[in-house]
């Protein structure tokens, strides 16, 4: 087929083209599932009784912070992605290192100064890595939905920023009912959890979001 | 090289959007010749038509994510550019080797047509920076003959080519694919 021909085609076929909704109101529609999944799994899955120690340790607070901010950014990026032209693969990957990098140092310092020992390794919390997915859950496939809705360049990118900001969700709920503040457990039982869902969101985004 | 209007090219994309048909026609030939030097230098002969037509194809099933608040310029861009991405990662992909890809009688490049790239990606730089540039790597000087030309130091030559491929550089990557 010659482009004319093509250009005719296209042409041809051309009505007037319902835009899909901006960045901020996808992402606000998320936020707002988020939200509402965030109470949701929370209550279901028991409020710990000295939630206030996380906003009035400095440390925790801190931790605390950073990943509500690390959400919105990411959550933001990842639909951000299903526009052409407005973010890149550089950039995504760049946030994921640096958000991951400043989430390890936060735990290097609660260890430092809560003194961890090796003895947390014992205690094992299959339940977090349960609760993480449970509330991250649904927020994960609203956000695919959501990037969906546009045209994404960058597939396995999408994916894994979207997951990792939907069971961030889940990561930030799960302080809020799991009692164990050590550095070591929430390493190895929220920290690395969440690097392994956001990976296969490389998957599932290669699966199930469409290519261009 | 004309320079283009994006101001025309964003009015045409937005009267498109709003089902403008003779727009959208006009907005779709300029992506067409807009890409097609970029594919040109890019892709080998036998395959520019098919990648021209994926990124009319792209562009096509994108217009719904075009923000008519912003140029559509960059948007083009990472469209052209993916879909060269794509086609060159497949051709990888089937095992065909890097020479295979690169061969140069495959692109069956244009001289005129190469000539007038380099004109347009150099008109960016000052007569000077311009003369060592292509003295260097067009006509293959060495950097102590250029020196010894243009009565300047080898320090100096090395400091100009550089800043000159790094404005180039810069130049080809905003004009080209990866303005996103």
């Amino acid at each position: 087929m010659s482009d004319k021909k093509l250009i005719d085609d296209l042409v041809s076929e051309h009505t007037k083209v319902e835009q899909v909704a901006s960045v901020r109101i996808r992402f606000t529609k998320w936020l707002i599932i988020c939200a509402l999944c965030l109470s949701a799994g929370i209550s279901m899955l028991g409020l710990r009784e000295d939630w206030m120690t996380l906003f009035s340790t400095p440390i925790l607070l801190a931790q605390n912070i950073f990943i509500l901010i690390g959400i919105l950014i990411v959550g933001v990026f990842s639909i951000k992605l299903s526009v052409p032209s407005v973010s890149n693969k550089k950039k995504g990957t760049a946030l994921l290192f640096v958000l991951a990098g400043l989430w390890a140092l936060i735990l290097f310092s609660i260890g430092i100064l809560n003194n961890t020992t090796l003895e947390e390794l014992r205690k094992l919390g299959f339940g977090c890595i349960q609760n993480i997915i449970v509330i991250g859950l649904i927020p994960g496939v609203a956000l695919f939905i959501l990037i969906r809705q546009g045209i994404v360049l960058e597939r396995k990118l999408a994916g894994g920023i979207g997951m990792t900001a939907a069971f961030g969700i889940g990561a930030y709920g799960v302080q809020f009912t799991c009692h164990n503040d050590g550095a070591l457990h929430i390493l190895i039982w929220h920290f690395l959890p969440l690097i392994i869902l956001g990976v296969s969101g490389v998957f599932l985004g290669k699966k199930f979001i469409t290519k261009l | 090289m004309s320079k283009t209007n994006w101001n025309y090219i964003d009015s045409l994309a937005k009267k498109a959007i709003s089902g403008d048909q003779g727009s959208y026609r006009e907005f779709l030939e300029f992506v067409l010749d807009y890409v097609q030097i970029k594919i040109n230098m890019m892709i080998p002969a036998s395959s520019r038509d098919d990648v021209l037509q994926e990124v009319l194809l792209g562009v096509h099933k994108s217009l719904k994510t075009l923000d008519t608040e912003r140029s559509c310029k960059s948007w083009i861009n990472a469209i052209a550019h993916y879909k060269v991405s794509d086609f060159l990662r497949t051709v990888y992909k089937e095992n065909r080797s890097e020479e295979d890809v690169y061969d140069l009688s495959l692109f069956q490049v244009d001289k005129a047509e190469l000539k007038q790239y380099i004109t347009h990606i150099t008109s960016i730089l000052n007569d000077n920076e311009r003369e060592i540039l292509l003295k260097l790597k067009y006509e293959g000087y060495s950097v102590s003959e250029v020196a010894k030309e243009l009565d300047l130091s080898e320090s100096n030559v090395k400091v100009i080519s550089f800043r000159a491929i790094k404005q180039i550089r810069e130049f080809v990557t905003d004009e080209e694919f990866n303005e996103r």
